[in-house]
């Protein structure tokens, strides 16, 4: 039963290793398209072309990569960080069906980690679905075009749900940085967990199962 | 009763961790302002640490603390209305409502919840 135990939280474990390397991924994609190479730097119309990809502005170059593969990378790996978390919160089913149950009794009396953790989880996956709503708005419904730019100034850009291109994206942006936010939080949360985890893990697979099969049958 | 270690009320904790998210967005709201590329509010930089400075205060002392975070929010108003790089719409994530919503709101919350905290569980009291 307890190697079982050892044997789902080493998967979380690099599951998690993965999930941050996801996020990591987004939000390096994310800083280079917001600070390092903002679309068309300003000259929107002259640089980019109709509808979708521009000509000038996606052409911009930070780190050998043009901004709209950076586009691109950040698309897809929020896909694939969208489907870890799916996962994730798969492997913490039990935990969350746990913690559901026992909800009350963390608002009662004197201050409960659980509470806490369940809290920054619940905002944490609010906002992640918020984001990745938005994220699809603007990658899929309204895909910037060269001509948006004017219509915006003016307010007669396209919308979804009453709302202009650009406001969808500060959404995004802002949302986003809630959520790094937020990440910090759920690791000091969790910090004991990885910790602990990860010297486990360090002292080597065998120690960890063999070892602790030993004791067992001791 | 609480018994010794026990923590009185989430308002600490609440008020920390909302610190903590404003503290971030007050890093975005600089590299926004920083987006002008003509390098004139790159004296803003030095308010990216206050939001921590101010923590650690807090958590010595809660009124002072929670004070120099509600001004943070304040000023950070302040300087969005007067100082406005481009327009709304020209750069990702600019706008008054946003910094209003997104930057003060979370330092400002974190800075009334550590004062309410020490005008209701008193001096001494401890997160």
């Amino acid at each position: 039963m307890k190697i079982k135990r050892d044997f789902i939280n080493i998967i979380n474990y690099f599951l998690d290793i993965v999930l941050a390397l996801s996020v990591i991924f987004t939000l390096t994609s994310s800083y280079i398209l917001w600070f390092v190479i903002p679309r068309g730097v300003g000259a929107h119309f002259y640089m980019c072309g109709n509808e979708g990809m521009g000509l000038g502005g996606n052409y911009f170059v930070s780190f050998g990569i043009p901004r709209y593969m950076w586009i691109e990378i950040h698309n897809w790996s929020s896909v694939v960080l969208l489907g870890i978390i799916i996962l994730h919160l798969v492997m913490h089913r039990t935990w969350l069906v746990e913690i559901f149950k026992r909800t009350g009794s963390f608002f009662n009396g004197p201050v409960k980690k659980a509470g806490e953790q369940l809290i920054a989880s619940i905002v944490l996956f609010i906002l992640f679905a918020v984001d990745c709503f938005s994220g699809f708005v603007l990658w899929l419904l309204l895909p910037r075009g060269a001509l948006d730019y004017f219509g915006m100034l003016s307010g007669g850009g396209r919308t979804f749900w009453g709302l202009q291109r650009n406001v969808w994206l500060d959404i995004h942006v802002w949302v986003s940085v809630f959520i790094v936010g937020i990440i910090i939080i759920h690791i000091i949360l969790n910090w004991r967990w990885v910790v602990g985890l990860s010297k486990r893990i360090l002292k080597g697979f065998r120690g960890l199962f063999i070892g602790k099969s030993r004791k067992e049958v001791e | 009763m609480n018994t010794a270690g026990q923590v009185k009320s989430y308002l600490p904790k609440a008020a920390l961790y909302l610190g903590i998210i404003g503290a971030v967005s007050l890093l975005f709201f600089n590299l926004i302002f920083q987006e002008d590329w003509t390098q004139r509010f790159i004296w803003l930089w030095f308010m990216v640490p206050l939001p921590v400075i101010f923590l650690v205060i807090a958590n010595k002392f809660r009124f002072s603390g929670g004070l120099l975070m509600v001004l943070l929010a304040i000023a950070i108003i302040v300087i969005d209305v007067l100082l406005s790089p481009g327009h709304p719409g020209q750069v990702a994530g600019r706008g008054v409502a946003y910094t209003v919503i997104f930057v003060s709101l979370p330092l400002l919350l974190s800075g009334l919840f550590y004062i309410i905290y020490r005008f209701r569980f008193g001096k001494l009291s401890r997160a």
